[in-house]
């Protein structure tokens, strides 16, 4: 029982619920699947607003874009064929790799990128795959870039709008992409999750994503293994070269799961299995 | 405030605190329920998410053993039984991989009674 709880709300347009977030400012929160914020009900909030009425659960595609509505859940996306088809499915292994049935059913992809949780899966394989997120507010929508969106521990910039849309610049037919994630076993949160794109030009690399979750306070890109590719043959030497890299620049967390060094390891080596992967 | 859904084919008006989970209404031992037509535990939601939804409970469904694979030893939790009804609902003619497949990645039973909270909250021992 969540005794602080003082409204659950039913907006029945998704102008209703961001006016009604709006009025309440900090002490509202949207919820859809509420594994999230069921079991971790920050302080403060006396009201949550239903948003799983609003028509908010697609999954479309245009010549551009891949557009997922905030409250597909995970099972949805794992069952995907668009979203299987994105980057050699790095997006589906990242809704399906390591969460129960249970969970899956419910959980949904903004309950993943709103709570902010470093552990988090998706975030990295959105990360790496350009994402940009649209936040409804009460004077229009705002897009903005998913790397900008995670502010710190837990915290996002969707201050006082609502989460509606994740937009996926579909890669072109020379992507490919991949998602590992290191758990001690299935229902695990990430010790380290990487996820990895590059574009191969004639096996060279043109563009590359490197993101990494559950090492720092929020999940991240590292840019300067991502520059360390460019441009580079996608052989041996290069991803051992960018597997040190990121062995010596990340700055993980330490919790009682795992220590620094540990996490700063698994960084490396997930990050060179993903670009072996991705070579072979 | 009042909620209405239909719990194993009837009808239930309640009124109740906004901060009540699903299993504080329904009670304890109802600890899975299929809604909506998807499996979900029912300590993981709020009672006002099943409003004007449709429920099932493990004691509205007989338990179809040719759908629960070999290995999964009785006493069935109700995850695994609701999970056998809706494969045989689904998938009739669902074949002994399938099966094994349906069940692979059930809650286990120590997470979802509660006993290993940490594997489904957020970690809090970030530094």
């Amino acid at each position: 029982m969540h005794r602080q709880l003082e409204e659950f709300f039913y907006p029945e347009t998704l102008a209703e619920a961001v006016q009604k977030k709006h009025d309440y400012g900090e002490a509202a929160a949207p919820i859809a699947g509420g594994t999230e914020i069921v079991p971790n009900l920050p302080e403060g909030i006396r009201c949550l607003i239903d948003v799983t009425r609003l028509g908010l659960d697609y999954v479309q595609e245009d010549d551009e874009f891949l557009r997922i509505g905030a409250t597909s859940t995970m099972h949805q996306l794992a069952m995907s064929p668009a979203v299987a088809r994105l980057a050699n499915g790095m997006l589906s292994t990242s809704c399906c790799h390591g969460w129960p049935k249970e969970v899956r059913n419910t959980a949904t992809l903004g309950g993943n990128l709103v709570g902010a949780g470093p552990f988090a899966d998706t975030p990295p394989a959105l990360l790496a795959l350009d994402a940009e997120v649209i936040v409804r507010r009460v004077d229009g929508d705002e897009s903005m870039d998913l790397q900008d969106f995670f502010v710190d521990y837990r915290r996002t910039a969707v201050g006082q709008g609502i989460l509606t849309e994740v937009r996926i610049p579909k890669p072109n037919l020379r992507t490919r992409g991949t998602f590992l994630k290191f758990v001690r076993s299935q229902v695990d949160q990430a010790l380290v999750n990487v996820a990895v794109v590059v574009e191969l030009e004639d096996g060279v690399c043109r563009k590359v994503r490197i993101a990494l979750g559950a090492i720092g306070r929020t999940p991240h890109r590292v840019l300067e293994a991502e520059r360390a590719l460019i441009d580079k043959p996608l052989v041996a030497d290069s991803i051992e070269n960018v597997a040190s890299v990121v062995t010596e620049l990340v700055d993980p967390v330490i919790d009682l799961r795992a220590s620094a060094d540990y996490r700063r390891e698994l960084a490396g080596l997930l990050t060179r299995r993903a670009l072996q992967q991705i070579a072979s | 405030m009042k909620i209405q859904f239909e719990y194993n084919g009837v009808s239930q008006e309640h009124e109740i605190h906004p901060g009540t989970l699903l299993s504080e209404l329904l009670g304890a031992d109802v600890s899975a329920v299929v809604l909506d037509g998807r499996l979900v535990q029912t300590k993981m939601l709020l009672a006002a998410q099943a409003h004007q939804r449709q429920l099932i409970s493990q004691s509205a469904v007989s338990v179809q053993r040719d759908f629960i694979p070999a290995g999964v030893k009785e006493p069935y939790t109700s995850a695994q039984i609701l999970n056998a009804y809706l494969l045989s609902q689904q998938n009739p003619q669902a074949s002994a991989v399938q099966i094994e497949d349906a069940f692979a990645d059930l809650l286990s039973p120590d997470v979802a009674s509660g006993s290993r909270p940490e594997a489904l909250q957020g970690f809090s021992g970030c530094t």
